[in-house]
Order: structure tokens, then sequence, then C-alpha cells
């Protein structure tokens, strides 16, 4: 996929209405593919400028696993309701993407704007007809007209809170460090929508596209609900639920919702439960009981989507929600290369200046046992070797705050949650990309490293946090061997690119 | 939900010291009992809540701390008083709260006959638990747990 990213925004800052920034860089979360497609936070562009991702949307380990394209599970559909096999391992398959701004220090500002989309990846297992039957297709909630993509019955949904001014305009408050909350809940920027639907299963693809708000989901008659994915990954089974987990900022729950069990003429409501206070972290997660109650002084608690069942479907639900939906690849013989650990906190230090790399903000992430550091996407602060496979332990720092981590390129697989296996989810133990810590809490996590090298990124999805300085660049490096150099740091301007090297690489990254 | 449904809670209470430590997680297992009335069968469920709290200091004067209050019904088991078949629940609960002296949560759960598939239509029961801290260390110093229809 070519996607061309073209900026018509405005050339003077002055126009941009008191916040968002004129530079942008497009990040497609979570796409495995070549670090200079995947929007670097230091590779933004100007206005008048475009810049062309290849998104090449292959299997993880397609360099090294079924290479021969011989397993009709590793699979793309094709018009003719057939499929077409590709290389790589079919346990990576994705499915819920979306893309958004990721310009340094200004992505808060830019997704809350407009800049983001979702999109989904149709594959052999996830094609999006429920009706073809050839042992691969999971045949999950989607449609039939089509042979593949129908979206009928999938249907995308992204949560965000807003605000506007009193002339109507987006308001945003970008002072407030701790992060900021809307008083105006929006479905695909919707404001209290509502959604026909017929007496069958639905599957709904949930992000949380919110800057700093997390959301609870449930529904309001508490009916239960099929999670089927987690961060665009199907799990390896499907978990029932009546109430979702906390879904923090950038993280995807598809799930599936069984509309039979309601009678024409009927209605039920999406629910969010989590209340906030402000942009640190829930205050609390309240029953549906109190959240219908209207009680609560959050304006984004209770009903925010209306499912209104107007008729019995036309033909037949022939969707399924297989038991066994995508299995995890097999890590296990991997060896681990190495250990690391993260620590995402206030007070950070700069040890940087440069004007356009470096910056300063409350927030930072400690590597390891070195200092807490601000910052500068010149400094690499980890640099795994290519194919292999590192545990990570990402530790929130304290002080009461949530920290939505996000991991560029690589899927993990969450190991433990405050040092216990036991205390992963069902719901959490497929692929992630995305690792709420909870307040005082930590994730270990494993990643393998394959396919590409270059530069990443690993920061808080609380984009108030990010752009003020929780993020860091990790980046896969050979150290010198011929085939595998990333570039060096971009400093991008209007006339041009200019490469430098790192300006700082803490001692303990490789 | 469609069917009417009774509350008759089994309501079972332990209590125990407070933790010494300030603002350190406290682990406790209570039992958890209740018949969920409803159709097309009650069913009489029995187990162990297993119930961790995290309290998580807040740097913010003025702010009310938060409690990360993760409950494992894992064990929980019900049997259906028609037909006398198992039934299982979901395993997990997961919940921020502030922390105060006396809490009171009331958490939705699925439950469906053991072994059957996703899609079968599961229904719905609340587990209610009450809470007390002890605010200045951030302690769980009781709980009881029941569970009914909701």
């Amino acid at each position: 996929m070519a996607s061309r990213s073209s900026s018509a925004i405005s050339t003077s800052c002055r126009s941009n209405a008191g916040f968002g920034r004129h530079t942008i860089s497009t990040h497609e979360h979570n796409g495995h593919h070549g670090a200079e497609n995947d929007g670097f936070t230091g590779a933004f562009f100007f206005p008048g400028q475009f810049y062309d991702y290849h998104w090449p949307i292959v299997l993880a380990g397609f360099r090294s696993v079924n290479k021969d394209a011989t397993d009709p599970m590793a699979s793309s559909p094709n018009d003719s309701g057939g499929l077409d096999k590709v290389p790589g391992d079919w346990h990576e398959t994705m499915s819920t993407h979306w893309f958004h701004d990721h310009m340094f220090s200004f992505t808060s500002q830019n997704v809350y704007k407009g800049n983001a989309a979702m999109f989904n990846i149709y594959s052999g297992l996830d094609r999006g007809n429920e009706a073809i039957k050839d042992g691969v297709n999971l045949r999950l909630p989607s449609g039939t007209a089509k042979s593949w993509g129908n979206l009928e019955y999938d249907v995308n949904l992204m949560l965000a809170d807003k605000a506007w001014d009193k002339n109507g305009q987006l308001l945003m408050d970008i002072f407030d460090f701790d992060g900021f909350l809307g008083d105006v809940m929006t479905v695909n920027l919707t404001y209290e929508p509502y959604f026909e639907v017929e007496r069958r299963k639905y599957r709904f693809r949930i992000l949380n596209a919110s800057v700093s708000r997390f959301f609870k989901v449930a529904l309001s008659d508490a009916s239960p609900m099929i999670q089927i994915a987690n961060d665009g990954n199907l799990l390896p089974k499907p978990v029932v639920l009546t109430e979702l987990d906390e879904q923090g900022i950038a993280e995807r729950y598809d799930i599936v919702i069984d509309f039979s069990r309601y009678t024409v003429g009927s209605k039920v409501w999406m629910v969010n439960l989590a209340e906030h206070q402000d942009g640190r972290a829930p205050s609390a997660d309240l029953s549906i009981a109190e959240a219908l109650a209207g009680t609560s002084p959050d304006p984004c608690v209770g009903k925010f989507l209306e499912f209104r069942i107007v008729r019995n479907p036309p033909t037949p639900d022939v969707s399924q929600v297989p038991g066994v939906l995508i299995p995890n690849p097999d890590l296990s013989k991997v060896p681990v290369a190495r250990t690391r650990q993260f620590e995402f906190g206030r007070d950070a230090q700069q040890t940087t200046n440069d004007p356009v790399s470096s910056f300063s903000g409350p927030w930072g992430i400690r590597t390891g046992i070195g200092a807490m550091l601000a910052a500068d996407f010149g400094r690499v602060s980890a640099a795994p070797r290519k194919d292999t496979r590192e545990i990570w332990t990402l530790k929130n720092g304290g002080g009461g705050w949530d920290h939505p981590i996000h991991i560029h390129f690589e899927e993990g697989q969450i190991l433990a949650r405050d040092g216990k296996a036991r205390n992963v989810p069902a719901w959490e133990k497929g692929r992630k990309d995305v690792y709420r810590l909870r307040p005082g809490g930590d994730v270990t996590l494993t990643m393998q490293f394959r396919d590409w090298g270059g530069m990443f990124m690993e920061h808080c999805h609380n984009t108030v946090h990010e752009d003020n300085a929780m993020l860091l660049r990790w980046e896969l490096d050979d150290r010198g061997a011929p085939f595998l150099r990333p570039l060096p740091t971009p400093i991008p301007t209007p006339q041009g690119v200019n490469f430098v090297p790192a300006d700082d690489t803490l001692t303990d990254a490789f | 939900m469609n069917t009417r449904r009774w509350l008759v809670p089994a309501i079972l209470f332990l209590s125990f010291a407070p933790a010494a430590k300030a603002l350190h997680p406290t682990t406790v297992s209570v039992p958890i009992a209740g018949t969920v009335f409803g159709l097309p069968e009650s069913v009489f469920f029995s187990g162990t809540a297993e119930i961790t709290v995290r309290p998580a200091e807040s740097d913010v004067p003025g702010t009310v701390p938060r409690v990360v209050v993760a409950i494992d019904l894992g064990d929980l088991v019900g049997k259906g008083l028609s037909t006398g078949d198992v039934y299982v629940t979901g395993g997990l609960i997961r919940l921020t709260r502030s922390l105060v002296k006396g809490d009171v949560i009331h958490a939705t759960i699925p439950f469906f006959v053991r072994g059957s598939g996703p899609t079968a239509k599961g229904r719905t029961a609340v587990a209610s638990f009450s809470f007390d801290y002890d605010i200045t260390t951030g302690a769980l110093t009781s709980a009881r747990a029941a569970l009914a229809a909701p």
C-alpha cells in the first residue's frame, strides 16, 4: 500500500486557531514495515510538501517463516473469493489499525484536531466475509455482498472526547501537562449518535482516539459481549465480558455483540463507566447503574451510543465466533538476548539541547538504572539486535498516574503484570502494542525484532505526556553490519532534510 | 435483560487485621456465594474471590489516592438448580477506584454453561463487594462479597 500524505496546512503557525502545528508526520499504528515508513516523530514535513509512505502489509517473519508462501493460513483475499498465499507467519496476522499524526511535541494537538483515521487489514483468516467456508476464513460478522471487506455488520467506532468554545470552535488547553479532557463524548466525531441494527451479530472495532481519556465500555443492560481482538490482533480465544477493561488511548478492542437477544423496536446503549476528574488516570470505574444514574460530575460518563434494533436480518446470520481465533506466535525457540527496564515518570532532566530533536517537559523515561530523561529523538536509548528476542519491563514511576505505553513496530506478548503471570487477563493474552501500566503497576513483555531495522519509538500514548517529553527512540542496529545501517537522525527543514549523527547514545543501549 | 430475576444474595463476611505498612497492596481471599434467579434456570454459585487492592499514592496535593482493585473469580462455580449443569463465570474484574473509608462495588460478570461456545447466550450476574479501608495506610481492613442477579 502506498500512502501519500500531502500537507495543505497553512504555512503560517498563527492560522492554527490557537493550537496544532503546521508540520506533520503520519504514523501507521502499528504497521510492520521499515522505519522510514513508520511516521517517525522527527521525520516530519512542511506545508506544501508530501511524504510517500510504503506500507507493505506483510506478515511478520516473511523473511524467515513460510518463505515460499505455501501455507494457505498465510494469505490475502482476492476478488474472486479465493486466497493469494503470502510469505510470513500467519500467527502475526493483523486486523484493526489506525494512522495518525506523530509530530514531535505536537501529536496531541494535531490528532485532537482530526489528523487520525482507522483502517482495516483483511486476510485469509479475517476476511470480512462471513459466508465463505474454506477452512481458513474465521467467518467473523461482516457481510456477504463482496468476496472480502464487507462492512454491513463490521463497524469501526472511533471514540474521542472533545471540547468546543462559545463560538463552536474546537478548544484545547495546551498548558495542562497532566492531560487534556474534553466534556463532549463523540463516536466517529458525532455527538449522541444512534445506529440502527438488525437482530443478529455485529463486530465493532473500538478505538480510543482521545488525548488523555480512558474508557470502560459496557452495554446499558449489562448483556455479555465477546472480545475477539486487542490492539488489532485477534486473540487466541474469544473472551466473554459484560464490562470491557479500561481502554487506554490508542488501544483497540474488537468486540462482537449479538442483538438477536433483543426484540424489534427495543434499544440498548453503549455506556462509558470510566470517570475522570483530570487527565492523570480514571478517578473511578463506576457500576453500570451509577453510570446511568446521571450523577457523575464527568459529562463523558454514561450513554454515548444508542443502538436501535429495527428489524430482523433479511437473510440468516451465518457469521460465527470460533472458539479458537489466532494463537500467539511461538517464541519459545527464540532465545532471549537480554532484558531491559523502562520507568515512566516525572521530573525528567535533559542532557541535550538540539533545537529540533530535543525537548523538555515534566515527563520522562528512565532506561535501566540511568537518569529520568526528557525526550530527544536524536538520542538512542535502546538498540536491540536484529533477529533477536528481548524481554522489556515497563514500570510506572508512581504518583497516581496511568500511562498507556506504545512500542512501535513489533507486537509484544505480555508475560506478567506486577511481576505475576496470573495477573494477565485473558483479553491481554494476545499480541499487543499498547500497554496500560495502571497506577503504580508494571508490565513485562517479550518481543522479537525482525524483517526491518532502523529507528522506532516508545512513548506514553496519553499524548500530552508524550508531547511533554515522555518519549524515547530505540533502533534496530547490527553495529556496523553492511546490510543494516539505520539512517542518522533526520532534521527536517522546509528546504529538505539534514541527516546528522545521534547526539547521544545511552551507555546501556547496545 | 428480558428475564426477570430476583435478588437473594448470600452475604459472607470476613474481617482481618489492617496491613502494617503504608500504601502497600493487600491481598485477601473471601468466600462468595449467591443464587442468580432467572430463566432458563436459577443457578447457585459458590467459590472464592481473591482480592488484591493496590493503593497508588498521589503526587498532586488535594487529590484522593486511587486504588487499583483486582478480583479473581476463577474458581467460582455454579450449579443449575433444575438441570444440575455446571456454570462458570468470567475470571477477572479490574477496576480503578478512589481510596475512601468504605467502598461498595457492583461489577457485572457473565456466566454460561461450562463448555458452551462463546456465542452461546451468556447471562449476567452482579458481584457485589463492600470494602473498608484504613485511609491513612491504604490497607484493606475488611471485605464482604455477594453474588446475585442484576
